[in-house]
């Protein structure tokens, strides 16, 4: 360990060094606490099982059988069949799939679009600054999920819709987050030093601001994936999202909803669906949180 | 105080007006075609849909048709329904009372039952009570609210027979909608209360109201509460947005004729005019819920309270110093 120290000291310039060296000493907080791991793994099966979705799932998702309609679990079917025999087990790990590519595309382009705004926002700090700032007030002021509704009705339905219908809700806070970080990143010395070397602007935030303002935001993700799971499933439930026979946690969720008063003997198509939802949401949600904890200087030792 | 009062609302006005273009440009873009669908079968012919075009406007600029928009809307117009033979705020008017009575319920409740339990957790910090709140908030705060409204249903309407299953007829049909939207922003509240109030607990004051012999109870009531509230404060506000977004979708459970039900129905019939419209209206809500929780604010922090006195001779010097001993 020291050695590691000494090494990286005397690398001094090579940053690359010293940046893992951050994130492996998160990594090594992080797998201390029980809850990260359980959640790690979780979302490691997880994420395996809809990678291989193809492979793994039992029968085909979108293939009816009307003669086995609604059959609780059993030995064919572990997870049950649905108001059209289809396999809810298929179902749902396709469905997964189709759900976490929704958020992850709404949160790479909610991340993405909210890191540029809130660079350039904070780097120029003009009347840049004021005009895209105050726009994303504006955007603010609408609540999520209204602002997910009204953009997920004029693009319609699909999955790179259903994305940016979520995105556009959570850019505005990332920009805000970004914007404060960069205010206090372009007073240090070694922006002065690189404006010396005549770096231009663009170079600057893609080279120096961006990466110094990078792990935090990463880390929110994690909240941020599991934020617009729930969002996908509401707007879903709304009869927006992603349609039908495209299988999604959120659209088979509501599918099962339709049957909420034939609950004693079809609870299954309910409580599968609104299992993965929630204790998908739930890994995500703790794994941030253990992951801020992790990086938060106050928790080192 | 007033200055800062002023401030305040002349602030809110370009806020909504941002607000209002940003709702009609995503409407203006989008695909669908509102004389087509007001028209119904007859846009088959095209002479029709261009009178239709024509008198809806449709055939104007972007830049007039929001300014018709804008101006229509200051005098309480929000257009007319392309299906029903209604006005937009005719609609919204009808089904606003009980979105508010859901949401501004689940609020009162997220308060009454969020804050308590921060306070209770972080006073009992690392014991039992702890464990089972954090727990709890942080699993209910996974559940989607439309899912939880489900479980309530399904226990307490269904099985119990406590609660009428649907409609809006009387109090009682209120509370399971209640609970459900409140949930979220009750983990919230207490979640945010419980961070809050660990951190001031370990300020130097409160060991010195300790050391000084005051009653516990008077510690925690003047001393931690006063000083923990004020971050919550600022989530009691945004609160009232999850509220309302929460209470569209529990609607629609437990079949109240509320906004959540007319955005439903209006997007399954593609009445997009009414989509905006209370896509609108909730902005306009939420903003001045905002605006209240900033006035609160500035009331309950002596800091706020002291910038905006500057400048009004020696009263203001004597808040200042005021606002520095706290």
């Amino acid at each position: 360990m020291n050695n590691a120290i000494n090494k990286e000291i005397h690398s001094g310039v090579s940053g690359k060094l010293k940046k893992r060296s951050y994130f492996a000493e998160i990594w090594h907080r992080l797998v201390k606490s029980p809850v990260a791991v359980v959640c790690i793994v979780y979302l490691a099966v997880l994420l395996i099982g809809i990678i291989f979705a193809d492979v793994i799932a039992p029968y085909d998702d979108k293939a009816t059988d009307l003669s086995s309609r609604f059959q609780t679990p059993n030995a064919e079917h572990i997870m049950g069949t649905d108001d059209f025999g289809r396999d809810l087990f298929s179902r749902l790990l396709h469905g997964g799939r189709t759900s976490l590519i929704v958020a992850i595309i709404a949160v790479a382009i909610g991340i993405g679009a909210g890191m540029i705004i809130g660079a350039v926002c904070g780097y120029f700090s003009s009347l840049v600054d004021n005009i895209l700032m105050r726009f994303m007030d504006v955007v603010m002021a609408i609540p999520g999920m209204l602002l997910a509704i009204c953009v997920s009705v004029a693009l319609g339905s699909g999955i790179v819709n259903t994305a940016l219908a979520i995105a556009v809700g959570t850019i505005p806070m990332i920009a805000r987050q970004l914007r404060s970080s960069t205010l206090l990143i372009r007073n240090q010395e070694y922006i002065d030093a690189s404006l010396l070397f005549g770096a231009s602007s663009v170079r600057i935030i893609l080279h120096h601001v961006i990466p110094n303002t990078l792990a935090p935001i990463i880390v929110q993700s994690s909240l941020y994936i599991g934020g617009s799971i729930m969002a996908i499933a509401g707007l879903s439930f709304l009869g927006l999202g992603v349609q039908p026979p495209t299988p999604e946690w959120g659209n088979i969720l509501n599918n099962g909803l339709d049957h909420i008063y034939d609950v004693a003997t079809r609870w299954h198509v309910i409580v599968f669906p609104g299992m993965f939802i929630v204790v998908t949401m739930l890994a995500f949600n703790m794994l941030g949180d253990s992951l801020r904890d992790a990086m938060d200087p106050r928790m080192r030792k | 105080m007033i200055k800062f009062i002023v401030r305040r609302i002349i602030l809110i006005i370009p806020v909504l007006i941002g607000a209002i273009i940003i709702v009609f440009t995503i409407n203006y873009f989008s695909s669908a075609n509102p004389a087509m669908i007001k028209l119904g079968l007859a846009a088959s012919d095209p002479a029709k849909l261009a009178a239709m075009e024509h008198a809806m406007g449709l055939d104007q600029s972007y830049f007039s048709q929001l300014g018709s928009y804008l101006w229509d809307m200051f005098h309480g117009d929000l257009g007319e329904s392309y299906v029903y033979d209604k006005t937009v705020s005719e609609l919204i008017a009808e089904r606003i009372p009980n979105t508010l009575r859901m949401s501004i319920g689940a609020m009162i409740l997220s308060v009454l039952v969020g804050i308590p339990l921060g306070l209770v957790a972080a006073l009992r910090q690392n014991t039992a009570v702890d464990y089972v709140t954090t727990g709890f908030a942080i699993l209910m705060n996974a559940i989607p609210s439309f899912l939880i409204a489900v479980v309530l249903m399904i226990v307490f309407s269904v099985h119990f027979g406590w609660f009428p299953v649907s409609g809006a007829d009387s109090w009682r049909s209120f509370v399971l909608p209640v609970i459900a939207a409140g949930i979220g922003p009750i983990t919230q509240n207490a979640r945010m209360t419980r961070s809050s109030v660990l951190e001031v607990i370990r300020q130097d004051y409160v060991r010195t109201a300790r050391a000084k012999g005051i009653s516990e109870n008077r510690v925690t009531s003047r001393h931690i509460m006063k000083n923990a509230l004020i971050p919550v404060i600022t989530l009691i506000g945004t609160g009232l947005g999850t509220c309302l977004a929460g209470s569209i979708l529990v609607e629609m459970i437990f079949n109240i004729p509320g906004m959540g039900m007319l955005i439903n129905s209006s997007i399954m019939s593609q009445d997009y005019i009414t989509v905006q419209g209370c896509v609108l209206v909730c902005a306009v809500v939420v903003t001045l819920m905002n605006l209240l929780t900033d006035l609160a604010y500035g009331v309950v922090d002596p800091q706020i309270r002291a910038r905006y006195a500057v400048g009004s001779g020696k009263r203001s010097k004597r808040a200042m110093a005021k606002a520095e001993v706290v």
